[in-house]
């Protein structure tokens, strides 16, 4: 293979046609593995079975963690079990469950029944963990170190034990109990004299998961502290895994799309828009339309009760729309920001008092420009609605803002304080809340000013 | 483990100056915590603080000091001070406080640098604020193509104990260019006298210091990275990038996106802390021009007073019509806009997008449609059949147009090159609700009583 050619799908598959073994070790020798599992996952089926026949087993399995999980489900349907059962002792533990995670069941027996019974053990455990939870995802290849080690046999341990583990920057110390004590950075390993004791060298102060914990837990922990990986324990403190940084990326991804789509009025779907069935697309939106359509009566019932209102002073529901957006717009804006103060920045209930009155004052600046940018519109460019419809309704607007944001800012919290997840009290149903509110107010102030 | 550090306790402390538990405390406990209660302390109180403890320990405090009380501080240090500071401090978070302070102290810390220090405080600077040259630091250990395994550990040892993290090096060749990386302990378990360029890794991965952010962000979750190293235009390595600054990246652009989708103009800094004013400046013009277009909207129904004043009951719809074509259409935009942020959806998507709109638009219209039907007779039975059908037209029509719309609309964003996060709910809302009520009149005059 010459320097810097780009192997595609087409030269791979003549390669595999053609026995060019070379060619083809070299490629998997040169080319980083995501990028291969592009051109791999392109193959035709014979041609990627093939394929697994001939690559190095390392290879192999490191090509199954960044395939599609349909070319997954090809492999291990068509692959005989011994085979299989090579590729996943090579596997990083995480690795494979998240493979595993998204086979079919009848495919996750076959490959239970190909497993050692070590790897058995193993995935059982993995399988017994909620869905998101911090055992889910967290590896069982790390490195522990007893804290009455001397620096040079944790160096020993280090070599025996790292070959298969997933990181080994940092190691976790744990007591005769196998109980967690602290933790130790290869670094301070490398930098302290070989016959210290670990216990004098480890970090005391440490920051852990259960396995049980969700899996934001450990996102929030790790951006908070800046660091690389965190262990993952059960309730008698015994460390079972950890879960490293490159991993909480995709949970802080995952966690935000799920945010943005309660959100906007979805159940969170999983997987993307493109890959994903119109059913499952259907089934996640399906839901809240129907409920805030209902909801929605009520709102048009306020109106019914007020037509003859309507009917002495048409121009009234010239407004309408106007004021319901522009309540529902600032009902989420307030939201907005308050929902992900309380994801990002540790805002919580205590806050609540500080948020009312935030939202008082900040509602005060909007109404204000808001009631003056509004009234001169109206009576400049609606001369035949009038000044005093102008007010009315601008008054309506600066009332309106303030009970929308402090709606917004308020139902979050709320949401904390009956442990729903506060992302789901945002937009919408806020809307139709503050759409009611806006409408009363409206009709109460026409009325008034009518009697006037 | 020893027990969580109360905050009175740490109070008492420093209010008694117990230097020698005060240490103890800073030995042992974590910064990041630590540096929580430091923020409460007084001035005289953290200069004393600083005074006692190791420069390492105050320099690592200092960086998790919230800016308004790195400035106070900068302001009282002597320039010995600062410059025991700085020699403690990795660059990239230098130039993290450097960014929100006033020129004037800017000046005081760039004077009390050393010589070295100065040109790579100058060099990060330089970068424009969102690309990879800015957030990179250029603490990292450097190997070279033909040092043995031997030769690396010695270097590992001496460079390493200033730098961010040595579990993955970079090697580069006479020219100073990135040739190969290679993780630590791969050197740890090879042979002392094997080269490093037989055992390092030559497919390596790199990002230019004017990549963006986001960009650099991509190619982290792409690869699994926990470290990335970064190169200028000739390919020569100037610095690196861990993973736990991305954190931080995805959490703000994830920011950005959510304030944009809700009419906010994207404000940085957090809720509690930042002014009001500031708040209300990010809010109001969103406000004001989703008001005004919702005039538009007004304008319709002014339109139709007759058909409004003949049939009553119509209005009285509105409410309900306008909010389900807002909510759909929102959905569908949301959708796609976290589609092309996260999977790569492109213009190239769009009659995907389009196909599927309409698939799902049919499919939730028809289920929408029979149950407002009902709706309509249980909560309204004094209004006419022939209405309800009307309604529930409208409301199946309303969702086939939002979801269309509300897919559209961010693919067409980036077409003239415009985040389509700013293309979300309320825009759209704005846009279907003028369509849906145009669909609703109309439907009204052509079927009923005239």
């Amino acid at each position: 293979m010459e320097e810097n050619m780009i192997v595609n799908v087409e030269l791979l598959t003549s390669w595999i046609k053609n026995k060019e073994y070379k060619n083809i070790r070299h490629f998997f020798d040169e080319t980083n593995i995501v990028d291969a599992a592009i051109v791999v996952d392109e193959l035709g089926s014979d041609d990627i079975l093939h394929l697994f026949k001939i690559v190095r087993k390392e290879i192999g399995a490191d090509l199954l963690s960044y395939l599609s999980s349909d070319t997954i489900e090809h492999l291990t349907n068509n692959l005989n079990p011994e085979h299989i059962q090579s590729l996943l002792e090579e596997l990083y533990s995480d690795d494979l469950n998240e493979i595993l995670s998204e086979l079919p069941d009848e495919l996750v027996t076959k490959v239970l029944q190909s497993a050692t019974p070590e790897l058995r053990k193993q995935i059982n455990e993995f399988l017994s963990y909620e869905e998101s939870s911090c055992g889910s995802i967290m590896s069982v290849d790390f490195v522990t170190i007893k804290h009455s080690n001397s620096v040079a046999q944790a160096m020993k341990t280090i070599r025996r034990q790292g070959k298969l583990a997933e990181t080994i920057n940092v190691c976790y110390v744990v007591d005769d109990f196998k109980k967690l004590v602290g933790s130790v950075s290869l670094k301070d390993i490398l930098f302290a004299k070989e016959e210290h004791i670990i216990e004098e060298i480890m970090e005391h102060d440490i920051h852990f998961v259960y396995t049980h914990d969700d899996q934001e837990e450990a996102a929030k922990i790790i951006s908070k502290y800046d660091i690389t990986s965190i262990p993952v324990i059960d309730s008698a403190k015994t460390v079972l895994g950890i879960i490293t940084v490159d991993d909480i990326l995709d949970v802080v991804e995952e966690e935000a799309t799920e945010d943005i789509h309660k959100m906007g009025a979805m159940t969170p779907l999983d997987g993307s828009y493109v890959e994903s069935s119109t059913k499952s697309i259907i089934m996640s939106r399906m839901p809240w339309l129907l409920v805030l359509m209902i909801s929605a009566t009520f709102t048009g019932s306020i109106i019914s009760s007020n037509q003859e209102l309507l009917v002495l002073l048409p121009s009234l529901a010239i407004f309408i729309p106007m004021l319901m957006d522009t309540a529902g717009n600032a009902g989420s804006q307030a939201s907005a920001m308050v929902i992900r103060g309380l994801v990002v920045d540790d805002m919580g209930v205590k806050d609540f008092v500080k948020i009312l009155i935030k939202e008082t004052q900040v509602s005060f600046l909007l109404g204000i420009v808001l009631f003056v940018i509004n009234t001169l519109r109206i009576g400049f460019f609606m001369p035949n609605v009038g000044w005093g419809i102008a007010i009315l309704v601008s008054l309506t607007i600066f009332v309106t803002i303030l009970l929308a944001n402090l709606v917004g800012g308020a139902l979050p919290l709320l949401a904390l304080v009956l442990n729903q997840d506060p992302a789901s009290m945002a937009a919408p149903l806020i809307t139709t809340l503050v759409d009611a509110l806006s409408l009363t107010t409206y009709f109460l102030i026409a009325s008034y000013f009518l009697r006037l | 483990m020893r027990k969580k550090l109360h905050k009175k306790v740490f109070k008492a402390l420093i209010e008694g100056r117990k230097f020698q538990e005060i240490r103890d405390v800073f030995n042992y406990y974590n910064m990041v915590d630590l540096a929580l209660m430091v923020e409460d302390c007084s001035l005289d109180q953290v200069l004393m603080l600083f005074k006692i403890l190791k420069r390492e320990i105050s320099a690592e405090v200092f960086t998790y000091l919230s800016y308004a009380k790195q400035e106070e501080l900068i302001n009282a240090f002597t320039s010995l001070e600062i410059k025991g500071m700085l020699e403690n401090l990795y660059s990239d978070d230098i130039v993290d406080f450097l960014e929100d302070l006033p020129s004037n102290l800017v000046k005081k810390i760039l004077q009390s640098a050393t010589e070295d220090q100065r040109s790579e405080i100058n060099l990060l600077l330089s970068y424009p604020e969102d690309s990879a040259g800015y957030m990179m630091t250029t603490d990292f250990v450097e190997l070279k193509l033909n040092d043995t395994v031997k030769r690396a550990i010695t270097r590992i040892k001496t460079q390493g104990k200033v730098a961010e993290t040595i579990s993955n090096c970079y090697i580069v060749n006479e020219n100073r260019t990135l040739v190969g990386s290679i993780r630590l302990r791969e050197i740890l378990f090879a042979d002392e006298d094997e080269m490093i360029s037989e055992i390092m890794d030559s497919d390596v991965i790199s990002v230019v210091t004017s990549d963006d952010r986001e960009e650099v962000a991509n190619v982290f979750k792409k690869y699994d990275f926990s470290v990335l190293p970064v190169v200028n235009d000739e390919k020569k390595l100037i610095g690196i990038i861990t993973a736990d600054d991305i954190i931080d990246v995805l959490l703000e652009e994830t920011t950005e996106d959510i304030q944009k989708i809700a009419a906010i103009t994207p404000m940085e800094g957090s809720y509690t802390e930042t002014n009001i004013f500031e708040m209300a400046k990010s809010r109001v013009s969103w406000l004001i021009i989703l008001m005004v277009s919702a005039t538009f909207t007004g304008l319709i129904i002014q339109g139709y007073e007759q058909t409004l004043t003949l049939i009553p009951a119509l209005a009285a719809s509105m409410p309900m019509i306008m909010s389900t074509a807002g909510n759909a259409g929102s959905q569908s935009s949301i959708m796609v806009i976290r589609g092309i942020s996260v999977d790569n959806m492109s213009i190239k998507h769009i009659w995907l997008v389009i196909f599927k709109e309409l698939r799902i638009g049919i499919a939730i219209g028809l289920v929408l449609f029979v149950i407002n039907v009902f709706r309509l007779m249980i909560f309204t039975p004094d209004v006419g059949l022939s209405t309800d059908l009307v309604i529930s037209t409208t409301v199946f029509i309303t969702i086939l147009m939002a979801n269309i719309t509300g897919g559209l609309l961010p693919l067409i964003a980036l077409i003239f090159k415009q985040d389509p996060a700013a293309m979300a709910s309320p825009l759209i809302t704005t846009i279907v609700d003028a369509l849906a009520l145009i669909v609703y009149f109309n439907l009204a005059m052509h079927f009923l009583s005239f």
